[in-house]
Formats: structure tokens, C-alpha cells, sequence
């Protein structure tokens, strides 16, 4: 193993590692007491650390839906890589995440974040991505698609057909206007959204947050300080209308 | 919900067809065909059902109701609720669950509505 290079660190190399040290008398054998040493200089602990070198808790990485934007190929991926195939067409997917903090002319195709902050500015550019945040400001000519959430926190609002989402998120003081039906999984209100909304998932208004216009769905939360001026179709079991035609 | 006020509970078992008035706090577990006002809170059990409108300074529903809802502070729809009319709140609760169709104009942050009509002496009324 210590001849080896390995890219990857799993868990079983830890504790194998861990074994080896022990062997070689680099780390203390479970349950043996460290030295005392001087902690009056520094401030608590917030957990108390095991005196084991024992791996007592794993934490399994989070998964993500990656869509292929070749094939339109969906699939859940664990972890952190810079980059990926494609499981049905081999095409490359960059994973990685990108900042915008001026104009930006280059498109993007990432199935990772992409944040473009106060300061930046879409020019003449279609951006995909996984989950953007949208802080700052877009031409006419851009575009943004998204495979899952879109957040828009910026002081502009762009125009809505220029914007593909999933999920969407407003975030708090900013207040975003939508002509047309807006078709989304998710909802996420901590500003305001004004448009008629058809919603398959969860349409959650947070406090602070408010909806005026329209909402169709089958879930809708509101916190306690959120505003609902609209007309309500909350059918958690389906239409019963549509379900009687 | 006990603030000092006595609360009429109208049990599961019983059926009210008429209009209910009361000055304090009212629990509805049974069927009203008619309206509820209420200087209080109400509170619509689970197994309440109301046909008519309800009027009171805050309202918790847990069961049906087919009619408008006028509150003057708070309008609390629990994951078993259903309701089928217009809601008129300052502030709203709703939790992932409920079955809503009607318009609903609940904005924290406009002025304070004006208070429901106080109903007369005597709890409750048929």
C-alpha cells in the first residue's frame, strides 16, 4: 500500500492505514489514554473528541442528478469530481463549479453551480448548469437553463423566457414577475413571486416570502410571516375534478 | 389556546344547524351548517365539519369547512385540513397536507384589518 500511489482515499484504506500506524507504534492503540498536555491557552472543545482512533461515525456523500446535455441522459453521482462521462453516450460532463464576477461572454455547460455575482453580467451567452445563482444582471440575448434549482437574488429581474428551471428560488427582498405560466417542480419563496404557478412538487412560502397571482399543486407550506394573494388549487390527492372528467 | 377566556367545546357528537356566536374562545368538533362568530379563537377539530363562514380573530382548522374565513389575526390550516372558500388573514400558517381551493389575501405586512363584528352576549347561540 505504501509503495502504491492512490488517487482515491477510501474508508477501508483509512483504516488500514490507521492499523499499520498502530503497528508501528505512530498512533496509540484504541482506548489508550493521550498525554496531558496544556489546554488552558486554547478554547474548549465544542465535541468531545474519543480518545479512539476508531472511525465512530461516516458520513455518506450526498447524491446529485447529473443530465447529460448531449443525450439528455439523467443519473445520480456520489461525491466530487471535476469532470464525468456520460453512462449512456461517453460525452464528457464538466462538473465544475464556476463564479462570474464580470461580463461573460463564454458558454458554459457544467453539471455543477454556477454563481454570477452582483457584479457580473451575461452577454450574448447561454449558461447550463446544474444549480445557478443569479445575483447579478443578463442581457436580452442570454440565456440561463437549469437542471435543478435556479436562485434568483439580484436586484434585476431578467425576463422569465430566458430562464429554464427545475426548481426555483426567490430569494429574500428580491421581487420577480412572471408573465407566463410558470411550469416548476419546486417553489421556494423568500421574496416575492408574482405569476400563475403550476407546481408538481412543493410550493413553500418561508417568512418574509409572498405569492400573488395563481398556484396550482398538490403541496403548498406556508411559514408563519409568509403572504399567499392568490388563487389556491391545493389538491394534495390529485384534482377531483379532472379525476371525475 | 386558553388566554384567560372560557372556551365552549361542541363535541363530535352533535350537529348545529344555525349560527353560532360567542364572545370567548370556541372548539368545534362536531357539524355546523351555518356561521360561526367567534370574538376568540376557533378551533376546527378533526373531525369538524362546517358548512357556512367563519368569523373569529384567529382560526386553527384541522377538519373541512365549505366557506369563507374571515380572520382578524391568524389563520392556521393543519396537514388535515381541507377548505373550500376564500380566506381573508393577517397572518397565515399552512403545513404541507392541506387541501385548499379559493382565493386567500393573507399579507403580513399591509395595515391591521379591521376587528370582525363582535357578536352579542351569550355563548353559543342557536
Amino acid at each position: 500500500m505504501a509503495g502504491k500511489k492512490t488517487k482515491v482515499v477510501d474508508g477501508f484504506s483509512v483504516v488500514r492505514g490507521l492499523a499499520r500506524a498502530q503497528q508501528q507504534g505512530l498512533v496509540p492503540p484504541p482506548g489508550s489514554r493521550r498525554p496531558a498536555e496544556d489546554t488552558s491557552a486554547r478554547p474548549p472543545p465544542l465535541m468531545q473528541p474519543k480518545d479512539s482512533p476508531h472511525i465512530v461515525k461516516t458520513v455518506e456523500p450526498t447524491k446529485r442528478t447529473i443530465r447529460c446535455f448531449q443525450c439528455g441522459y439523467e443519473f445520480k453521482l456520489a461525491g466530487t469530481t471535476p469532470a464525468i462521462y456520460c453512462a449512456k453516450c461517453r460525452e464528457k460532463i464538466d462538473l465544475g463549479d464556476y463564479v462570474i464576477e464580470g461580463p461573460w461572454h463564454e458558454e458554459i455547460n457544467t453539471g455543477g453551480s454556477v454563481i454570477i455575482r452582483p457584479t457580473g453580467r451575461l452577454e450574448d451567452v447561454r449558461i447550463r448548469a446544474g444549480n445557478v445563482i443569479l445575483e447579478g444582471a443578463m442581457d436580452d440575448r442570454s440565456a440561463i437553463e437549469c437542471n435543478q434549482w435556479l436562485e434568483l437574488a439580484g436586484a434585476t429581474s431578467p425576463d422569465p423566457r430566458q430562464l429554464t428551471m427545475r426548481n426555483l428560488r426567490i430569494a429574500a427582498g428580491c421581487t420577480m414577475k412572471f408573465k407566463y405560466k410558470l411550469q416548476v417542480h419546486h417553489v421556494e419563496l423568500l421574496g416575492t413571486l408574482d405569476a400563475d404557478v403550476e407546481s408538481t412538487g412543493l410550493v413553500s412560502i418561508r417568512a418574509g416570502g409572498h405569492l400573488r397571482g395563481t398556484v396550482r399543486g398538490a403541496h403548498l407550506q406556508v411559514e408563519e410571516g409568509g403572504g399567499l394573494s392568490a388563487r389556491v388549487f391545493i389538491w394534495p390527492q390529485g384534482n377531483p375534478l379532472e379525476a371525475g372528467t | 389556546m386558553s388566554n384567560g377566556t372560557q372556551e365552549s367545546v361542541i363535541g363530535a357528537d352533535v350537529e348545529i344547524i344555525g349560527t353560532i356566536k360567542s364572545n370567548g374562545n370556541i372548539r368545534l368538533d362536531g357539524k355546523l351548517e351555518g356561521e360561526l362568530q367567534c370574538g376568540g379563537n376557533a378551533i376546527l377539530g378533526k373531525n369538524a365539519q362546517v358548512k357556512g363562514n367563519v368569523t373569529a380573530t384567529s382560526v386553527s382548522i384541522e377538519g373541512k369547512i365549505s366557506g369563507n374565513i374571515l380572520a382578524k389575526d391568524k389563520i392556521e390550516m393543519k396537514a388535515t385540513a381541507t377548505v373550500n372558500g376564500d380566506i381573508k388573514a393577517r397572518r397565515l400558517s399552512v403545513e404541507d397536507g392541506v387541501t385548499f381551493v379559493g382565493r386567500s389575501e393573507v399579507n403580513p405586512n399591509a395595515q391591521p384589518m379591521p376587528a370582525p363584528s363582535a357578536p352579542q352576549p351569550g355563548t353559543p347561540q342557536r
